[in-house]
């Protein structure tokens, strides 16, 4: 497939720190792309670039083959959803919606691609409010048709639903894919919400201190990560004797475990009820710690109770 | 409850004391005197008369008056062109913003008679810009600097320019930057993006700068004397002369209280229904 976007060898250096350090990333046509990582991780650096708000100390931005590394950012077809969303506060959705296409003097058939807009992120009928009389999902969705209806190369999102309050989050992440597989613009998206990367995005890119750890699809990340950081930030980890476990694959049985796995005797330590799940904590022979993720409807484990701890080798990760 | 109703009544008080004996009632003496007629040797009293208003719209007062707009509005435009640059700069600044602000309202500290004293001294035929013209050969003769309608416009933007810097630094301030950010990421550039967004976006700030400056300009009568001389008689000064040498106190009332109703009707033309001043 063809890329879009290709970043090569990208670093950006602030007086103070290197916020990013050497990145390289391809994006193809109508994927959608999630850069995740802590906080101070390079990945909101490395977007503002592509978007022209940052320019590189090094490195390349080639966009639809173009390097455009050093064009501000009125003169590259992406556009940005802010993380606040930078509503224009003096003007109607409509007027922010038309704000992108007067400047690219796209305005003949201006009514018809607002309209057209409107109707997909189900704002019609609010176009002459201003963003102060919408609701947060509202103001996104706003913020959102405003860079759709450019029909960018790219769609940059900065934290698009870390505004949301929780409840709202879930419909408007299965909303923002929908939308996204229907117009097939290429996004590139970028959140520390690890749930948000793994159930949004066709390949991810876990980055850590201004570097790339590893890029993937949700699987290949999830399942095959190529680093401790990665295991440890998308999802959790047990750690034994420097393999790691997830608390998903690690099971407990008051019996005898099935054969051919690994076990270990342990004393449970403390069950935490969560709702949908039950973290039983463990202690291992050996001192350290294991929690198991179990289902409520599973044995319930008393604290100090005796119990075997067990998994398929298959579910062990080892990293160097 | 009512405890607390009558404590925020309490301390209304003061300001509305100060405020009747100082202002409200001074203003109905000043309207009285407005509708008496002016005594043969000063003073006032009956008969009560319109003659005052009425003497205001001559032809002369009118071109007084005129130009007390006109030097207002030139005060008020040069100040808001000069002090946003300036605001935009102290916004942007990060941790040295109080430092400049306080740079900003320093001339504050000094009395507004010796600062414009200052600007006699620095415009006059022996002050100091022609004396370093002359001595560096670039003229002859000095230069007419002084006691013209220039002079009163540099005075008035040299005392005005604080007070414009202040408010609109307070909206730029808290001007999302994003919004800037997100304009030039739709496709504008600099000036447009300046012109659609950054001016629409502050302009509460910016209208409160140009009141604060043009109302104290328009009623402005000692920057237009010490700068101005004789030659540039504002309607401030026109007031003042009633109440000084000419002793025509029911005409110096009359003057007063026009130019304080063009002011509040133009302020209320200004500042479009639901919209706060400052």
């Amino acid at each position: 497939m063809a890329e879009v976007l290709a970043i090569r060898n990208l670093s950006k250096v602030f007086p103070s720190h290197r916020a990013v350090d050497g990145v390289s990333l391809s994006l193809e046509y109508g994927e959608f792309h999630a850069l995740v990582g802590p906080s101070g991780c390079g990945k909101t650096t490395t977007l503002r670039m592509v978007a022209g708000l940052e320019i590189p100390t090094s490195g390349e931005i080639h966009l639809e083959g173009v390097d455009v590394a050093l064009l501000p950012p009125y003169r590259r077809n992406v556009s940005t959803v802010f993380q606040n969303y930078a509503l224009f506060p003096h003007l109607s959705i409509r007027e922010n919606i038309e704000f992108g296409l007067r400047r690219r003097s796209q305005k003949s058939d201006m009514r018809e691609r607002v309209q057209q807009v409107l109707d997909m992120v189900k704002l019609g009928g609010k176009e002459d409010r201003y963003p102060a009389q919408l609701s947060g999902g509202e103001k996104q969705r706003a913020a959102l048709a405003r860079s759709l209806v450019l029909a960018p190369a790219v769609l940059l999102l900065d934290e698009p639903l870390s505004a949301l309050d929780p409840n709202l989050r879930q419909s408007v992440r299965e909303e923002l894919r929908a939308l996204q597989r229907r117009v097939g613009i290429t996004f590139l998206m970028v959140t520390h919400d690890q749930e948000e990367a793994l159930s949004l995005a066709d390949r991810i890119t876990v980055m850590n201190k201004g570097r790339v750890e590893q890029t993937g699809t949700p699987q290949e990340i999830y399942l095959r990560p190529a680093t401790a950081f990665v295991a440890q930030f998308l999802g959790s980890m047990n750690w034994l004797g420097g393999v790691g476990v997830r608390p998903e694959a690690t099971r407990i049985t008051n019996a005898l475990p099935p054969p051919d796995v690994v076990s270990h005797a342990a004393t449970v330590r403390r069950s935490l009820f969560l709702g949908d799940c039950v973290h039983v904590e463990t202690e291992m022979p050996t001192g350290e710690s294991m929690v198991a993720k179990v289902s409520r409807f599973d044995a319930f484990h008393e604290p100090g109770a005796r119990v075997q701890v067990w998994w398929n080798p298959s579910d062990e990760h080892r990293f160097q | 409850m009512s405890f607390r109703m009558s404590l925020r009544r309490l301390f209304l008080m003061p300001a509305s004391l100060v405020t009747v004996l100082l202002f409200l009632v001074p203003l109905a003496i000043v309207l009285a005197y407005s509708v008496m007629t002016r005594g043969p040797y000063g003073g006032q009293g009956a008969p009560w008369t319109l003659e005052n208003y009425q003497r205001f719209f001559d032809p002369l007062y009118g071109e007084i008056l005129l130009r007390s707009f006109w030097i207002a509005l030139e005060t008020t435009v040069l100040c808001l062109v000069l002090g946003f640059p300036l605001a935009w700069f102290i916004a942007r600044s990060g941790t040295r913003r109080q430092l400049y602000l306080q740079l900003v309202m320093l001339p504050f500290w000094t009395s507004f008679l010796v600062r414009t004293y200052a600007w006699v001294f620095l415009l006059r035929d022996t002050g100091l810009f022609n004396t370093i013209l002359m001595g560096a050969g670039i003229t002859s003769a000095p230069l007419p600097l002084l006691y013209n309608h220039g002079a009163v416009l540099l005075g008035l933007v040299y005392c005005s320019l604080p007070l414009a810097v202040l408010p609109i630094y307070s909206t730029l301030e808290r001007l999302d930057y994003s919004l800037v950010e997100a304009a030039a990421d739709l496709g504008a550039r600099p000036f447009v993006t300046f012109r659609d967004v950054v001016i629409p976006v502050s302009a509460p700030g910016l209208r409160a700068a140009a009141f604060l400056v043009f109302i104290p300009a328009l009623g402005t009568y000692l920057t237009s004397d010490l700068l101005g001389g004789g030659s540039t008689i504002l309607i401030g000064n026109l007031v003042q002369n009633q109440f000084t040498t000419a002793r025509d106190w029911p005409f110096g009332a009359a003057a007063s209280l026009i130019l304080m109703v063009i002011v509040l009707v133009g302020m209320k033309l200004a500042t479009r229904k639901g919209e706060e001043l400052m």
